[in-house]
This record gives C-alpha cells, sequence and structure tokens, in this order.
C-alpha cells in the first residue's frame, strides 16, 4: 500500500492528500503554493481549493495588518467564487487584497493631516503644550535652546508632533482585534526549524508599520524644508518620551486588550526609517557629522539585528518583540545623545570666542575659516547676526589699527595720544553696541 | 522553547513491559510499550488489550519501522526531566535524523502518517518542504519524479489566477 517507490525513485504525487497539505502547510508561501498547483493535477487537486492553506500563507506574507484590511475588503465582495459556503472567504482571491488598503490609508492619512492642519496646528497650541516643553528641555539639555527653539522651528515641532500622534491611531488600528501576535501562532512559527520563529512573518507586519509611518513624518520635512537640520534629532529625543509616557498611559487603561503593547513595541524600529532619511538629506548636504550620526544610529542596530538572525538565538516571542527593540532603541539613543551634547556644547561655545578673539588676534584667513565652520554647522540661516557682528568687528578693528598707526607715528604728541584714547572709546562703543545688538537678537531669538 | 516533540510526547503513558512489532516484510522489533505507545495507533491498541504480546504494521516496511522505534526511543530518553538533553541537541538530532535519501524519507512519512506520530510526521514534512522551497514546477517535476497530466488550458488557467502573486 504504501511502496511509494518506482524505477525512476519516490514520487511527491503519491502521498495522502492530507500529508501535501501539511508539507504546503510548512512553506506558508502564496508562490510556492501556486507553483505547486503547476506540477500536476495531483497536487493541484490537493491545494488548489484549500482555503485553510492560502489563508495560512496569506496570514504570513503579509501579517495580520493586511488579514484586517483584507477580512474589510472581502466582506464587501463575500459572494465570491470557490467560497465553500457564504461565511466562508476564498483567500486566494482575496490574496492580492492589502495592497489596496497598504497604500491607500497612509496616503489618506497625509491627505487629511496636509488639508486639517491649520486645524490641527491651532489645536496643538492648545492642547500639545507638553511636547513643547519636552522639546524645550531637549533644547535646553543638548544646550540649544538659544540656538533652536526659534520661531521658525515651533510650527514644524507642532507639524511632528501631529504626525507622531497620527501614526499612533495607525498602529493601533495595525494590532486592532486583539492580540494578533498571540492569536496567530502561524506567524511566529518557522517553516525551516520546527519551534523557531517566523523572522519573515514577524518583521514585515513591522517593516508594513515603518513605511506607514515614514510616510507620516515626510509630511513636515517636505513642509518645513529649512529646519532639516539637527533638531531632527532633538524631534526625536524629545517626542519619544511623550510617545512613551502615551503608551504606557494606553497599556495601564488595556486600551486594545493584550496586543497593545506589542504592537508599540514596534515603535523602536521607527528610528530606522527616519534616521535612514535623515542620512540621505545629510549626504545631500554634505554634512559629514550628520552623516556620521546616522551611521551609528541606523547601521549599528540594524548590524544587531543581522548578527542575532545569523546566529539564530532561541529568543522567546516577548524577547523578540520587547527586549530586543528596546535596546536596540535604547543604545543608539545614548550614543546620538552623547554625539549630540559633544557637538552642540563645541558649537554654542565656538561663536562667543570669536567675539572676544576677534578684537585682537583673528586674521582675515581665521576669520573666513571659522565662517565656514559656522555655516556648516548652523547653516546659513542661524547666524545673521553673526555677520552683522562679523561686520562690526572689522569696523571696530580698522579703527583700532588707525589709532595704532596714528600713536606710532607721532609718540611725543599728546593729541594724537587723545585721538587714540577717542579712537579706542569709540570702538568700545561699536563693541558695546555689537554686543547689545547679539544680546538683543538671542533675546528675540 | 519547547519541541514539537516534547509537546507530543508530554502525557506518558504508564505502560510496563515489552512489545513485539512485526513490519511487513516480517522483521521483528521488540521495545518498551512506552517507547512504542509514541505512535498513537499503537497506543489505542494497548489501551484496548494490554496484554497483547505483538502488533502487526502491515503497512511499514522493516526498515522504516526500524527508523521510527529509533526516533520515538530517542524522544522518550530525552524529554525524561533528568535526561539533561537541551532543546538544542534535540534538534540537532532530529536534523541528522532525516538527513536519509528521499525513497527513506517518504516512506517515513508514510508510516509517521500510519502510525500517527505527530512529532514525526511534521518533521519530515519540514523537511520535504525545504526540498521544495524556491524551486519552479519544472524542477519540482524532475526532482521528485512526477508526470507533468496538466493540459494546457488547465496550466493557462492557474497562471492567469495566479499572475498578481508574481507582480
Amino acid at each position: 500500500m504504501f511502496q511509494i517507490s518506482n524505477e525512476d525513485g519516490p514520487s511527491l504525487d503519491s502521498l495522502p492528500t492530507e500529508v501535501l497539505q501539511l508539507i504546503y502547510h510548512h512553506h506558508h508561501n502564496g508562490v510556492a503554493l501556486s507553483r505547486a498547483c503547476l506540477v500536476s493535477r495531483r497536487l493541484k487537486a490537493a491545494l488548489w481549493d484549500n482555503d485553510h492553506l492560502w489563508h495560512e500563507a496569506f496570514e504570513c506574507d503579509w501579517g495580520r495588518l493586511a488579514t484586517t484590511a483584507v477580512e474589510l475588503h472581502g466582506t464587501a465582495q463575500k459572494p465570491t467564487e470557490g467560497a465553500q459556503n457564504p461565511q466562508v472567504l476564498n483567500w486566494r482571491s482575496l490574496y492580492a487584497g492589502p495592497l489596496l488598503p497598504l497604500v491607500i490609508l497612509p496616503a489618506l492619512l497625509v491627505l487629511l493631516i496636509l488639508r486639517a492642519e491649520a486645524v490641527i496646528m491651532w489645536s496643538f497650541h492648545l492642547v500639545f503644550i507638553p511636547a513643547d516643553f519636552l522639546f524645550l528641555f531637549g533644547c535646553w539639555f543638548f544646550g540649544m535652546f538659544t540656538l533652536q527653539c526659534n520661531s521658525r522651528a515651533r510650527p514644524f515641532i507642532i507639524s511632528c508632533g501631529v504626525a507622531c500622534l497620527a501614526a499612533i491611531p495607525t498602529l493601533h488600528w495595525a494590532a486592532a482585534r486583539g492580540d494578533w501576535i498571540a492569536a496567530h501562532g502561524n506567524l511566529m512559527r518557522s517553516a525551516d526549524t520546527p519551534g523557531g520563529l517566523n523572522w519573515m512573518g514577524i518583521f514585515t507586519p513591522m517593516l508594513a508599520c515603518c513605511i506607514a509611518y515614514t510616510v507620516l513624518i515626510s509630511v513636515p520635512i517636505f513642509h518645513y524644508p529649512q529646519n532639516l537640520d539637527i533638531s531632527w534629532f532633538l524631534f526625536l529625543l524629545s517626542g519619544l518620551p511623550l510617545t512613551a509616557f502615551l503608551v504606557l498611559l494606553g497599556y495601564k487603561l488595556q486600551w486594545g486588550g493584550p496586543g497593545f503593547l506589542h504592537t508599540y513595541a514596534f515603535i523602536p524600529l521607527f528610528l530606522y526609517p527616519i534616521g535612514l532619511q535623515i542620512g540621505l538629506i545629510s549626504a545631500l548636504k554634505r554634512n559629514r557629522r550628520m552623516i556620521a550620526l546616522t551611521a551609528v544610529v541606523v547601521v549599528m542596530p540594524l548590524a544587531a539585528t543581522l548578527i542575532l538572525i545569523v546566529l539564530r538565538l532561541d529568543w522567546t516571542v516577548h524577547t523578540a518583540f520587547i527586549v530586543i527593540p528596546t535596546a536596540f532603541w535604547l543604545l543608539p539613543l545614548m550614543v546620538a545623545a552623547l554625539a549630540l551634547s559633544c557637538s552642540t556644547w563645541s558649537r554654542v561655545r565656538a561663536p562667543m570666542k570669536i567675539s572676544v578673539r576677534s578684537l585682537t588676534t583673528l586674521s582675515d584667513a581665521e576669520r573666513s575659516a571659522i565662517e565656514e565652520q559656522l555655516t556648516e554647522a548652523f547653516g546659513p540661516h542661524i547666524y545673521r547676526a553673526d555677520d552683522e557682528r562679523m561686520r562690526l568687528n572689522r569696523a571696530v578693528m580698522h579703527l583700532q589699527r588707525e589709532a595704532d598707526h596714528r600713536a606710532q607715528a607721532t609718540p611725543g604728541d599728546r593729541r594724537p595720544a587723545r585721538e587714540h584714547r577717542l579712537a579706542r572709546s569709540d570702538a568700545g562703543c561699536h563693541l558695546g553696541r555689537a554686543q547689545g545688538a547679539d544680546r538683543q537678537e538671542a533675546a528675540a531669538l | 522553547m519547547a519541541t514539537p516533540a516534547a509537546a507530543a510526547a508530554a502525557p506518558a503513558p504508564q505502560l510496563e513491559g515489552d512489545i513485539k512489532l512485526v513490519s511487513e516484510d516480517a522483521h521483528e522489533f521488540v521495545t518498551p510499550k512506552n517507547v512504542a505507545a509514541q505512535c498513537k495507533m499503537i497506543k489505542t491498541m494497548l489501551e484496548v488489550s494490554e496484554e497483547q504480546e505483538f502488533i502487526n504494521l502491515p503497512n511499514v516496511k522493516g526498515k522504516e519501522l526500524e527508523k521510527v522505534i529509533e526516533y520515538c526511543r530517542y524522544h522518550v530518553q530525552a524529554d525524561k526531566p533528568d535526561s539533561g538533553v537541551s532543546d538544542n541537541d534535540k534538534k540537532t538530532w532530529d536534523e541528522n535524523f532525516v538527513k536519509v535519501d528521499k525513497e527513506t524519507l517518504f516512506n517515513l512519512i508514510m508510516a509517521a502518517n500510519y502510525l500517527d506520530v505527530k512529532s514525526l510526521l511534521d518533521l519530515t514534512c519540514a523537511t520535504v518542504a525545504n526540498m521544495l522551497k524556491n524551486k519552479t514546477p519544472e524542477e519540482i517535476r524532475r526532482e521528485f519524479n512526477i508526470k507533468n497530466d496538466l493540459t494546457p488550458e488547465e496550466e493557462e488557467e492557474i497562471k492567469r489566477e495566479s499572475a498578481w502573486l508574481y507582480q
């Protein structure tokens, strides 16, 4: 009965239907299923109309996010050909469904944000004060208060907050219908190693969420391109604690059932696409420091992920979903904070040094070198006041040089000495005005 | 993380003594009853009549029956709390166990299916699934000696209905 071997060797065709289905149950892959159906009539009969297999493959290929969407999509098209009864969907025919909501939903959200931006920004001025406070705290913490917290950065930060908050319900929607991670064991099971984790099944929904979030976060980027500088990192650093607070609050209040915390464990992974965006922009702007920072924030966790996958460590579900992303999040955050605090302190102090030294020792070459450094560090928009100060400093130095020259030319004459003193006093007044202008500018900022 | 084998072997039957298993080609294997009871079919038979001294298995050849007994014996030993065998060791052992030729593997699938050893069936099916991975229909036919009996119209229909999978 079970002698399946023939002259040419064993044949897959001769296995019982339930065994064939079990073999393809291990595949979790729609393409493999359709290929198998093309092998022979026997395999087609065993696999083609098996909704259970297609459903499993579907879930593993697209994740629960898409499944939920397709259930909605499928409800609208319920009298589908091939369905075994009116309540059962034909998963094979609905397989292509998730493409629609995956693309349309983020696009609709972006549109919504753009159109309702004026209203949202007005509301956020009233409601989102904690975010502003956190941002100001971040600025203060990294010594950037006077340089970055200007009136132009404020609407930018508010828009980021809008995008961030818009992303949270999106993610929550992704985790709708309870604990999809726990409820969908097939998503977690590896076809290669019994008992192992299905990494593709885990990362596919993560990737979908990351793409959605990246689209959302791109809105303020393109809306406020003048602020594409280090304040991006400050936004991330100051916004994430707020997000964490909301997550914990939601968890405490049991929003969305037990799947809630699992969903938000994805949040740290959003740093990767954002970091990649910043890296690209930095590369375009040829900002070496930002490129280096991006490399640290993005490449390091990705490398760690790859190492973990290559080593095939036996992680439990909770380790995979909570501990690893959190560790990946905290590590780059700490490195970024360290790098930022080092670089920003030196930048904040640099203009002060210039204002003192330029009166006495700086040559034109040194000054132009410092100007270049400042342009690279802060961008052209940030120190118009510095340009004015440079111009005044040059005028002061010119007056000083003239006065010194006169004093040297006529050492015995008392009038030139008096003129010298007057000239120096005049220079001092110019200097005082320049410093006063600086202070006014700082106060305005 | 527990292996499927461990999960399958969890309810250890309180069976004592040995039983003789007779294969299709009249090979006899004397094995402890608790090892043989890893096969649900044999376990059911033993529960019906504990006094049985031998069981005929007309659908399993001696070579495959020997392998199934080897598999069950290892997992009974390894699943004991004091065995000191880790999950990784079991996984490695399982991987080595299924490193056999295709004919033996297919016969093992049949034997596991007939004797109802779920963990062994899962293991062998996963092995075949791995062999099928990333293969085109033509490669699968060649590898597993399958004759293409689909008409061009049937092939065309399948391709047309699953075209979106390859987009």
